[in-house]
């Protein structure tokens, strides 16, 4: 740094030493001429600033209206939580009726069952194995000591598979087993013990019942109970059992 | 009360200041309390005129109000209030035609003074208006942010949006230039003083 670089520092300082750096402080303790004159300019300096702060300012209220004007301005930063909330809701009304497709009038078993099974359907529950014939389905199931159908109407067991989950439902043990339709939708048959099951469905009687977007059928045979259930066409599903 | 104490080694003069969990941020009215008069003294240098420095310091803190949101550096508030202030008074000097940047050339001003020589002027309130008035906008801009004592040179710098040593050496120049000012008007308003001996 030279004479005349740390004369323009302390000149840039003079209201506020603390920001000259040492090496342009030191100059001016090293220099008579040059401490003589930064002593001057503080004094020229300060005088100034003492006017400048003396001169009678009339803002007019200018602090209130800027804080009547701004401020709505300054709650503007908040005007996302309306759309954000209600953008919220609406997606937790949307995941309600996708994935809570049931209604207070099903059993509650089948409203379940019915949860489990758009899980499966939007893939937001993945299966635990997969399979293209529901023989080889069976053979897994039993593998592994889940409840398996005893015995399918053949135009379901004909279907070419997905694949099969094991699953609770009323706190027992149940299977989804996953058909792809000719239309190209899937059907999900749910099976499960029906022993002490309440609303268990009649023996080998059919029941169709609809809630919302989804069409099934339910029905008991021997100790299990069976649900049917697809977004496919209900002629379709009525199709399945001949 | 301060207690010195000299042991032989030298302090440093600037301490580093450390965060302390009450440096939250603070609110819109908070800000507005603590800066908008610097700002309105600013803007009236710059501009001259009430109703449109009160604009400027309006105009200013909407937009701290729709922006200042996004400034993650609490301790740069004052810097951006100061750099929206003038940006904004830049904007309508230049729709004005008021204003042109005007580098400064060392050729056409002259070498920079070694030292003042003579008594320093009288400086009161109104003189200094009328002097700083005098000055081009390039030179008062940062000499009247000096002389308000709330920013650094190198904030200052930032504000403007200039180089470092620019600033530097306008300052130096502006002070030069408003102390020959504030003599002026003192030589003139001497000269308009009437002895009370005179007699027509």
């Amino acid at each position: 740094m030279n004479r005349e670089e740390a004369r323009l520092e302390l000149d840039a300082t003079t209201l506020r030493p603390q920001d000259a750096s040492p090496e342009a402080r030191a100059m001016a303790e090293n220099d008579p001429q040059l401490a003589a004159w930064l002593e001057k300019r503080t004094a020229f300096d300060e005088t100034v600033a003492d006017a400048l702060q003396a001169m009678t300012v009339d803002d007019g209220g200018l602090r209130d209206r800027i804080l009547r004007g701004a401020a709505p301005n300054a709650r503007r930063s908040m005007r996302w939580i309306t759309p954000t909330l209600a953008a919220a809701a609406a997606c937790v009304a949307f995941g309600w009726v996708l994935f809570w497709p049931g209604n207070a009038a099903m059993a509650a078993w089948e409203s379940e069952s019915l949860h489990v099974v758009a899980q499966v359907e939007y893939g937001v529950m993945k299966l635990d194995a997969k399979a293209e014939t529901y023989e080889a389905i069976r053979k897994q199931l039993n593998e592994r000591d889940c409840p398996c159908p005893s015995t399918l109407p053949p135009s379901l067991s004909e279907l070419r598979t997905y694949g099969c989950k094991r699953i609770q439902v009323d706190g027992r043990p149940a299977t989804i087993i996953c058909f792809a339709l000719e239309s190209g939708k899937e059907a999900h048959l749910i099976v499960l013990d029906n022993t002490g099951l309440s609303d268990c469905p009649a023996q080998d009687a059919l029941c169709f019942k609809s809630s919302r977007n989804w069409h099934y059928a339910s029905w008991s045979h021997g100790s299990q109970a069976f649900m049917l259930a697809t977004t496919a066409d209900p002629a379709e599903l009525k199709q399945l059992f001949g | 009360m301060e207690l010195s104490f000299n042991f032989g080694i030298e302090l440093p003069v600037s301490r580093p200041t450390t965060r302390l969990v009450t440096d939250s941020v603070p609110s819109f009215e908070q800000i507005v309390d603590t800066h908008y008069q610097g700002l309105y003294r600013f803007a009236l240098s710059m501009c001259r005129r009430e109703a449109t420095a009160q604009d400027l310091v309006q105009q200013t803190f909407l937009q701290w109000a729709r922006k200042g949101h996004t400034l993650r550096d609490t301790t740069k508030v004052k810097t951006w209030l100061f750099t929206t202030i003038y940006r904004e008074w830049l904007n309508i000097a230049r729709r004005e035609k008021k204003y042109e940047e005007v580098e400064f050339e060392p050729d056409l001003h002259g070498s920079p003074q070694d030292e003042d020589d003579g008594a320093d002027p009288r400086v009161d309130s109104a003189t200094l208006e009328t002097a700083l008035a005098q000055l081009e906008p390039n030179y008062r801009a940062p000499l009247v942010l000096f002389y308000l004592k709330e920013l650094s040179y190198r904030e200052i710098a930032e504000s403007l949006g200039v180089p470092i040593g620019t600033v530097m050496s306008r300052l130096s120049r502006a002070k030069d230039r408003l102390r020959a000012a504030l003599l002026r008007l003192e030589d003139s308003a001497s000269a308009n003083i009437i002895p009370a001996s005179f007699t027509p």
